[in-house]
């Protein structure tokens, strides 16, 4: 089996005057999921944005399946799927005909998978684009980039706006996707609940910067809430140790396993120390704080 | 209400300021001119933006609600808009330019009635606006005349007609001009009695109706026919023939009408510089509007491809002008050189406005569009020849090439979402 | 044969029920095994296909699988799949005895806490078995 990773970014650097994405590196291995996480403005659009050729980046390489997104732009949207709130589609009246125009362009377009998307999906292809609802859109956007089964696809706030049905049934026909090993699914979301469900593989993205990644459950396993009685000063620089909240001396942290443990918060002068294990959602909150 | 008015101002002050500027200038140099419906225009972009529905928790009454707009489009424009509009006329009379003969006073109250009336006409059109794209059948057809006359009524060249004929002096008041002002009240009265019927339409939901298609079983496959690049050159041309044609009928009619057959109609009345150049700038707003950059740019298209797929819009519009000009009023014959190079001109300038208009985002987009709206009769009025221009056409239509192409593939602000002017109806907030 | 469908032998894996997703899964499987539902040498669904039909993540399924292999629950043969073990049954019973006798052990030293002499825990203790 091929182990060259379905994404491959390096060294990316994008830079506005109030902004600046990277320098950053993220690989995303073939047959996972990686859910891209990060408070607004953090960078995700941007991020996405540039694989697809829109802005173009100051330094670095994008790579999808092996294609670089300057010098093989058509063979890696060829492979790569992509939706985005922003995407519209109004412009081809009904949902049919936007349909026939992405098709003309997708030599692999499957129109049985078209027909049990549009099914499980709940759009009728004879609906006209205006009225649809803001979730309606997004449903439409999502087939458009599922069903002519690329082997990358990359979802922009793919579940914003869905009802719960819906969002069930993407995340199943993700699954789907991954089953046969060699597709991947790059995944950006606010859901964090659903993420941590879903991905193999999480980035925590914030102020344009990678702060931490992995899979999921490992990276939220590694890191324990702790609670404990001390000089806030002393655990300032504890490496591994990131202050959530304090109050006098009683402090609220989180504790990455892999720099530090319990024993060594004790060294430190910590007492009446209590842990217990944190979601992927307390994980983000005090790490992007 | 008194906050509504001063805040409408406060945020569209730039545009006072043109306004303010634009009427000076104007008197000044003695241009017939009627100005001061610019208002209008920052409403219905309000309306796009979904200013009308934040607007209704506030706790003020309907009434004064209605009342405020109604003050802001209708009386305040005329208002603020003479003023300068004296100064100018004064400053032209203490160090004239152009010396001919200037009644102040009535000129100035001449400006001010008139300008009135045509802010009502405007405010009562504006209700007819819709602040989204039409769905139904009825609603495209408003969309279609409404917009056409809203058009017609800021620009087109019976405008530049009605002014040129306008009366000197109150011995040069002809039978037709005192209907014309006797018009202005009834106008101004209904604009009124309309104003709360105004804010009601405007409080649609910008996305239209929605349906749900949960419920719905409608498994009619309409999935046959063109596909891909096909399909979008169709629709695309279509759309651009369309929005031509509609133009052509709409000016026609209306120039038979205010010309009463003094003047033949032409089959095209946009055979003037002016109104090609505005047709060039309509075509690639609107046609660049709905053509949402980001669903072209996932495709596997070459960016120089897509460059040239983007231009198709510009060379459409030169093309269809030329042979819309054709003075012997058929389609058939081939047009003349002097008509081909009014289509070059109409190519290279709206390849620059439709670079522009990717790369402008948010308020300065308007400025922008309405610096190319004045410049066109200005040239025109300059005497410039039209070899001349379509030099510098084609040097702006290089740029706007080149443009396009640099900014798909750089600029970040060819894919943020924007419909008519810049704003997303789906999502008023980003505007 | 292919492996027959597990999606709803298994009770569905929950945010609300306790433990983490792949505890849940564990302690699914280990009940169907258990109980004979799954019978030894039986095919299990491969990774994806488990994690499809529980619409977890691919790497919470490999977590689940890899731990009952390690606990001789089931194993793997490379290219083949991943079968029930034989004598499964039982190392499930086992471990899950083991884990009651582990929180029995955490109840009685709870109820100890709380200052129960011991008579009182054992019937607390049948008094909770006669519920």
């Amino acid at each position: 089996m091929n182990t060259q990773p379905a994404i491959e970014i390096s060294g990316l650097e994008k830079r506005y005057p109030k902004f600046t994405l990277g320098p950053l590196n993220l690989s995303v291995p073939k047959g996972s999921i990686y859910g891209l996480i990060g408070p607004n403005g953090a960078g995700k659009t941007t991020l996405i944005d540039l694989i697809f050729g829109m802005g173009a980046p100051h330094a670095g390489t994008i790579k999808v399946c092996g294609f670089d997104h300057t010098t093989d732009e058509v063979a890696l949207k060829n492979h790569a799927g992509y939706f985005g709130p922003d995407l519209s589609y109004v412009v081809w009246g009904d949902v049919g005909r936007a349909i026939r125009f992405v098709k003309g362009f997708r030599p692999t377009w499957d129109d049985a998978y078209c027909q049990h998307l549009l099914e499980t999906l709940g759009i009728a292809t004879s609906e006209k684009i205006a009225t649809l609802s803001f979730g309606g859109r997004t449903k439409l956007g999502l087939l458009l980039a599922l069903a002519w089964k690329p082997q990358v696809l990359i979802l922009d706030e793919p579940t914003t706006g869905l009802d719960a049905h819906s969002k069930q049934a993407v995340f199943s026909e993700l699954l789907a996707i991954v089953r046969d090993e060699e597709r991947t699914v790059l995944i950006s979301s606010h859901q964090l609940s659903d993420l941590e469900r879903f991905t193999d593989h999480v980035g925590i993205l914030h102020k344009g910067r990678l702060l931490a990644e992995g899979a999921t459950a490992e990276l939220v396993e590694r890191h324990m809430q702790v609670e404990f009685t001390c000089e806030r000063t002393v655990l300032e620089n504890v490496p591994g140790l990131t202050i959530a909240e304090h109050n006098e001396n009683r402090c609220r942290a989180i504790l990455d396993t892999d720099l530090c443990s319990l024993e060594i918060l004790e060294q430190h002068g910590a007492c009446e120390v209590r842990s217990q294990p944190l979601t992927l959602e307390e994980l983000f909150l005090v790490l992007t704080k | 209400m008194k906050h509504l008015i001063l805040n409408f101002m406060r945020r569209w002050w730039w545009m006072y300021v043109l306004i303010a500027f634009f009427s000076a200038g104007s008197a000044y140099l003695r241009i017939p001119t009627l100005l001061g419906t610019f208002a209008l225009i920052c409403m219905q972009l309000d309306a796009q933006r979904g200013f009308f529905r934040a607007l209704r928790p506030l706790p003020l009454s309907n009434k004064e609600q209605s009342n405020a707009l109604w003050i802001i489009a209708v009386p305040l424009t005329p208002l603020l808009a003479v003023i300068p509009f004296t100064i100018g006329a004064l400053a032209s009379r203490a160090k004239p330019l152009i010396t001919h003969s200037y009644n102040l006073p009535f000129q100035c109250a001449l400006q001010a009635w008139l300008t009135l009336g045509y802010c009502a006409l405007g405010f009562m059109l504006f209700m007819f606006l819709l602040n989204r794209r039409p769905v139904t059948f009825r609603e495209i057809l408003q969309q279609a005349f409404a917009g056409a006359l809203w058009g017609t009524v800021f620009a087109g060249p019976q405008l530049q007609i009605l002014v040129s004929n306008l009366p000197k002096a109150p011995s040069g008041i002809l039978p037709w001009h005192w209907v014309l002002f006797s018009v202005v009240p009834i106008f101004v009265l209904g604009s009124f009695l309309a104003a709360p019927n105004i804010v009601h339409c405007k409080l649609q939901r910008n996305t239209g109706g929605t349906t749900n298609s949960q419920i719905k079983t409608d498994h009619k496959n309409n999935l046959h026919g063109l596909t891909g690049l096909p399909l979008f050159l169709v629709t695309l041309i279509g759309q651009i023939l369309g929005i031509i044609l509609l133009i052509t009928v709409v000016q026609h009619g209306i120039w038979s009408l205010t010309t009463r057959g003094l003047e033949k109609a032409p089959l095209a009345a946009i055979r003037n510089t002016v109104m090609m150049v505005t047709v060039s700038m309509l075509l690639c707003t609107r046609c660049a509007d709905l053509l949402n950059l980001r669903s072209l740019r996932i495709l596997p298209i070459r960016t120089g491809a897509l460059v040239a797929l983007l231009a198709i819009i510009p060379v459409i519009g030169g093309i269809s002008s030329a042979f819309l000009m054709n003075r012997s009023n058929t389609f058939l014959s081939l047009p003349s050189a002097t008509e081909l190079e009014f289509g070059g001109i109409v190519i290279g300038f709206g390849t620059f406005l439709l670079a522009l208009n990717f790369q402008a985002s948010g308020g300065w987009r308007i400025a922008v569009l309405m610096l190319a709206a004045t410049a066109a009769p200005a040239t025109l009025a300059a005497g410039i020849s039209l070899h001349i221009l379509l030099a510098g056409a084609s040097v702006l239509g290089l740029l706007g090439y080149c443009g396009l192409y640099y900014g798909l593939k750089r600029s970040h602000s060819f894919y943020q979402s924007r419909q008519m002017f810049g704003i997303d109806p789906n999502n008023p907030m980003s505007a | 044969m292919s492996p027959k469908s597990l999606k709803l032998l298994l009770p569905p894996v929950s945010p609300a029920a306790s433990g983490t997703l792949y505890e849940q899964l564990v302690a699914g499987l280990k009940q169907a095994i258990g109980d004979g539902r799954l019978t030894p040498g039986e095919a299990l669904p491969s990774f994806r296909q488990l994690a499809e039909e529980m619409l977890v993540s691919v790497i919470t399924v490999k977590r689940a699988y890899e731990e009952l292999e390690r606990e001789e629950i089931i194993y793997r043969r490379q290219g083949l799949g991943t079968f029930v073990a034989e004598g499964g049954a039982n190392r499930s019973r086992e471990a899950k005895l083991e884990k009651a006798r582990k929180l029995l052990n955490e109840a009685a030293r709870e109820a100890a806490e709380a200052g129960l002499k011991p008579s009182e825990i054992r019937s607390l203790f049948l008094e909770t078995l006669n519920d």
